[in-house]
């Protein structure tokens, strides 16, 4: 820099300035203090706001502890229905969240090349203007459909009514097509609902709990592993599905460490046995399912032998987990899981995962998994379709009938670079790292650079804000409202309310102004005829006779629970069929296999071995990585390597080594963690780490990045979610590629070639449908989709990420 | 003259501070001596060009800052790196001590801003301001100014913490009295 100023003595300077100007700048803004009053005793000023956390996306009941205006520490709500006081790392974290320095606190522009990161603070109203018309000239010129936008959480509801009044409808989110889509989807077409979130398993009852690939306790849902330890504790017989030893295989009676990709064929030989050993729960099939002749067909070719050839486990261990769960049932908890964009073939994992509940007659039943609750609440914003709101399709194709939540990100990807003229011009990012959540991340550099117009609201200068054209920076989960949570996922269902714990910082805004400041720019403000987010939720709970400040004293509201089937309840499904579907006549009119069917996953070159990926229990994807108490905690990422594998290639537990694909895209390096606890044909990476952006100090290039090497990915049919572990490394150190042994080499007998797939034929004609009649068959099909008018007056019109409570109508009486 | 009394210059400071305007960029055009203002500055051509300058520079210092912000204008990174809410809270608890409560814009800063920071000594007696100074501005703001002096790429923001230091150094030292 130059350095050819001088110092001088400011109180002298400061006389040779002209006054008037002086006194314009010392009197600009508002006065900073107001006169208070001395404490006598630290601590007896701080006040306690309950809240709800958003640390990650189970949305705890907190407290926070305020004085002063300033917050000073967070704490679980003892009286919350959710956590009842318990709290984990990342929520007591929030304080780091809520002070750091690195937060967007003003609207930025982009001054520089995208990428650059340069920037220039703006008013909103030069950024509110600059985002209004850059929708309304891509708009204008090249029709609403050439919009994206990349929702997250809660508060992605006010952006989605603005996208609606737009008749925008292109949006592609995270948490459906790389993480629950398929489970959602398979649980729909099964059961006719998702399994809800919090997934509705009856852990306080069960008496056997199965879980694929699910690792609770790293996978850290508070309330959810407390559940989990007590029935582990009570002496529920755990069997956990895994290649890695993890938290939750530690404490397993039978752990099977399952040859990656082959989880149907595992689930195939479980219900083989079932039904072989007469198992499962005749009176509840029979009562509620539809296609059992089909299901025992394709499962018939499943016994032990070929299940452990396929799964590289042992038959014996195979038939005991089948007894366990059969002689627990129905008490038995089939967990569904919530990342589940595996193989390609997800969806029909977790219908198998769904057959195999209904199987045990644990589907509404006690240790199960329960039924859900709903509340009614008001509706959110106003009802788009009475606004005059129309749908307009895209022209991008819909190609995947049975997923419900946006598109696809790899055709919206792919609609974005695109030569043709029709094409994705603008994309809107909420909350959205598309850098590290969304597979292809070379690829989306390019979308990034070649769109015509880029926005984004987030809380912290992600990698994409590199890119963005206009940056709008957000409050904080403890400086706003959001809509209230209607979690009907719960035994005694609730209504939770986030509210602000302290004043907005910076000139940080909530969603909901944001949303309502650009309608009206767009002249489509009629959908947020409410002043402020407040007056929304407030008229929210006056349709149910309660009001913001009443709920704001606790923070919740109770409702009453109906959780399991009863001899006067009977269960009609959101089905086709009105009945649990075993066999799917919707996916064989689809050309989809109407039962699970085993088919193999693509298998590591020579060299190269299998990437896993999942979670850290001190952080939530990328959302956390900048916080300094939680990087402190998990500063980094080893990569997990079978103790085998590391002594054929010489590498020590610690040792630094790199990753990299078969793309030849290499990130690291990071510590080996060398363990028999994870299979030799697999290696396992945390999420999250790996960002390179100085704008994040804490972050910046903290150990590596699992996303990157997810270059590849295998699409899931029904329900286009991406498949992410179809991606294999080799290991690098000192610039060479490791010879890393194959799994035959060190033992493992290679899988037997499945080339001759079962084909099913349904077995008899469908029964009369008792279904609701706008669901008549595959033809016309389509499931629930969360904007219709809402029968039971959930209020989840809106709700992008809640919509699943009201796919089951129980009806009262015989 | 107004400018004189110590309150007036923390005032002037802090405004100076924040956010570029027009009235800025008048000031740095006038005759006035600015502390970091020079000859660099007649280089834009253009009002517009000088504050569109300043305000990326002021942006990337004080705001968000790519490809670094490795001179963070917050106390609680010098002071308290581990716990930044025990040392925000103690400025807050010391102000109240003062029977001075945080309001208004200032509750939407962090309190341990280096522009907040300076805004509250000029609302406080003299010898408040000189404890509350010496706490918490004297006890770290060389540390950033000098991390400042490296980061910044035009003159005027090392300029102005130079002449922040003197005067916190004058308040310290009762010379301002």
């Amino acid at each position: 820099m130059n350095k050819g100023f001088t110092r001088r003595d400011f109180l002298k300077v400061s006389a040779s300035l002209p006054l008037l100007t002086l006194v314009d700048l010392a009197q600009a803004g508002d006065p900073t203090l107001r006169p208070g009053l001395p404490s006598r005793y630290r601590g007896t000023r701080a006040t306690a706001t309950p809240s709800l956390c958003e640390m990650c996306f189970w949305r705890c009941g907190i407290l926070g502890k305020r004085q002063d205006g300033q917050l000073l520490a967070i704490e679980g709500n003892p009286d919350h229905p959710l956590n009842q006081g318990r709290l984990c790392a990342r929520g007591l974290a929030g304080t780091q969240l809520l002070y750091d320095p690195d937060r967007l606190k003003y609207p930025l522009v982009r001054v520089g090349e995208r990428g650059e990161g340069r920037w220039r603070r703006v008013s909103w109203d030069e950024a509110l203007d600059r985002i209004a018309a850059g929708l309304r000239d891509t708009i204008d010129t090249h029709g609403p459909d050439s919009i994206a936008y990349f929702p997250h959480g809660k508060s992605a509801a006010y952006f989605k009514t603005l996208m609606q009044q737009l008749s925008a409808s292109v949006y592609s989110s995270a948490s459906f097509g790389q993480c629950r889509g398929p489970r959602d989807t398979g649980y729909k077409l099964t059961f006719g609902m998702p399994p809800g979130s919090p997934e509705r398993t009856d852990f306080e009852f069960a008496d056997a709990i199965l879980l694929v690939g699910s690792h609770l306790g790293e996978n850290v849902h508070t309330s959810h592993v407390r559940d989990f330890v007590q029935a582990v504790s009570r002496g529920a017989k755990l069997i956990v599905v895994d290649p890695r030893y993890s938290v939750a295989a530690s404490k397993a009676d039978l752990w099977l460490p399952i040859r990656p990709g082959t989880d149907i064929a595992l689930l195939l030989g479980l219900m083989h046995c079932l039904i072989e050993e007469n198992l499962y729960d005749h009176d509840f099939v029979q009562k509620n399912c539809e296609g059992f002749t089909e299901l025992k067909q394709a499962v018939a070719h499943a016994d032990p032998r070929w299940t452990a050839a396929i799964t590289n486990l042992p038959s014996e261990q195979i038939v005991e987990a089948a007894r366990v769960l059969g002689r627990a049932r129905p008490k038995t908890v089939i967990h569904p899981g919530r990342f589940t964009a595996w193989y390609g073939t997800d969806t029909q994992r977790s219908r198998a995962l769904a057959i195999l509940t209904a199987l045990l007659g644990a589907w509404g039943r006690r240790g199960g998994m329960f039924l859900p609750s709903p509340m009614k609440l008001g509706g959110l914003c106003c009802d788009t379709k009475q606004a005059g709101v129309t749908k307009k399709a895209s022209f991008i194709p819909k190609r995947h009938p049975f997923s419900d939540e946006g598109y696809p990100y790899q055709d919206v990807l792919n609609a974005t670079l695109s030569d043709e003229e029709q094409r994705i011009k603008l994309w809107f990012l909420y909350g959205t790292n598309v850098l590290h959540s969304m597979p292809s991340a070379q690829r989306t550099v390019e979308a990034l650079k070649k769109l015509d117009f880029v926005f984004m609201v987030d809380i912290l200068p992600t990698e994409p804000a590199l890119y963005a054209d206009v940056i709008l920076p957000e409050a904080t989960y403890l400086e706003r409202y959001d809509t209230p949570i209607n979690v009907a996922s719960a035994k005694q269902p609730f209504i939770a309310l986030r509210q602000p714990i302290v004043k907005a910082m910076y000139e940080t805004r909530d969603p909901y102004w944001i949303a309502k400041q650009l309608a009206e720019r767009l002249d489509v403000a009629g959908c947020f005829d409410c002043d402020t987010i407040a007056d929304a939720i407030d008229r929210q709970f006056s349709e149910i006779g309660t009001s913001i400040a009443e709920v704001a004293r606790t923070g919740f509201l109770h409702g009453e629970g109906k959780p399991y089937l009863g001899a006067n309840r009977r269960p009609r499904f959101r089905t086709p069929s009105g009945r649990i579907e075993l066999y799917s006549r919707q996916l064989a009119a689809a050309g989809l296999d109407p039962v699970p069917i085993y088919r193999q996953t693509r298998q590591a070159p020579e060299g190269y071995v299998r990437l896993l990926s999942g979670r850290s229990p001190y952080h939530t994807f990328t959302r956390t990585m900048n916080n300094a108490w939680l990087a402190e905690m998990a500063p980094t990422n080893p990569v997990w390597l079978n103790d085998r594998v590391a002594a054929a290639v010489a590498l020590s537990d610690g040792d630094l080594v790199e990753l990299e694909n078969e793309d030849g895209i290499r990130v690291g390096p990071v510590p080996a963690k060398v363990t028999p606890g994870i299979r030799p044909d697999a290696v396992f990476l945390a999420h999250g780490w790996g960002q390179h952006s100085s704008a994040l100090r804490v972050a910046d290039g903290k150990g590596a990045s699992a996303n990157r090497l997810l270059s590849r990915f295998e699409e899931d049919p029904e329900s286009g979610a991406t498949g992410l572990r179809v991606n294999f490394i080799r290991l690098i150190r000192n610039n060479q590629a490791l010879d890393i042994p194959s799994a035959q080499e060190l033992g493992i007998p290679p899988e037997p070639e499945t080339t001759e797939l079962p084909r099913i034929e349904p077995a008899e004609p469908p029964r009369p449908s008792t279904a609701v009649s706008d669901e008549t068959g595959p033809a016309g099909w389509e499931p629930p989709v969360i904007e219709e008018p809402d029968p039971l007056g959930l209020g989840l019109g809106l709700d992008l990420e809640g919509s699943d409570e009201g796919g089951l109508i129980v009806e009262e009486g015989c | 003259m107004l400018l004189e009394t110590p309150q007036d210059s923390y005032r002037l400071l802090a405004a100076l501070l924040a956010r570029p305007t027009p009235t800025m960029v008048r000031l740095m055009r006038s005759d006035a001596e600015l502390p970091g203002n020079g000859s660099w500055s007649s280089e834009y051509a253009g009002d517009d060009l000088l504050l569109e300058a300043l305000s990326e520079e002021h942006t990337r210092l004080f705001v968000n800052g790519f490809p670094q912000l490795s001179a963070s204008p917050f106390a609680a990174t010098y002071l308290d790196p581990d716990r930044p809410e025990q040392a925000i809270s103690r400025i807050a608890e010391r102000l109240h001590a003062m029977s001075l409560a945080p309001t208004g814009e200032s509750l939407s800063q962090r309190l341990d801003h280096v522009q907040s920071l300076l805004a509250f000594a000029a609302e406080l007696d003299p010898s408040d301001r000189r404890a509350f100074v010496e706490e918490f501005l004297a006890s770290w703001l060389p540390r950033y100014k000098d991390k400042l002096e490296e980061a910044a790429n035009l003159p005027l923001y090392p300029g102005l913490l130079g002449a922040a230091e003197d005067l916190i150094a004058a308040t310290v030292s009762g010379a301002d009295q």
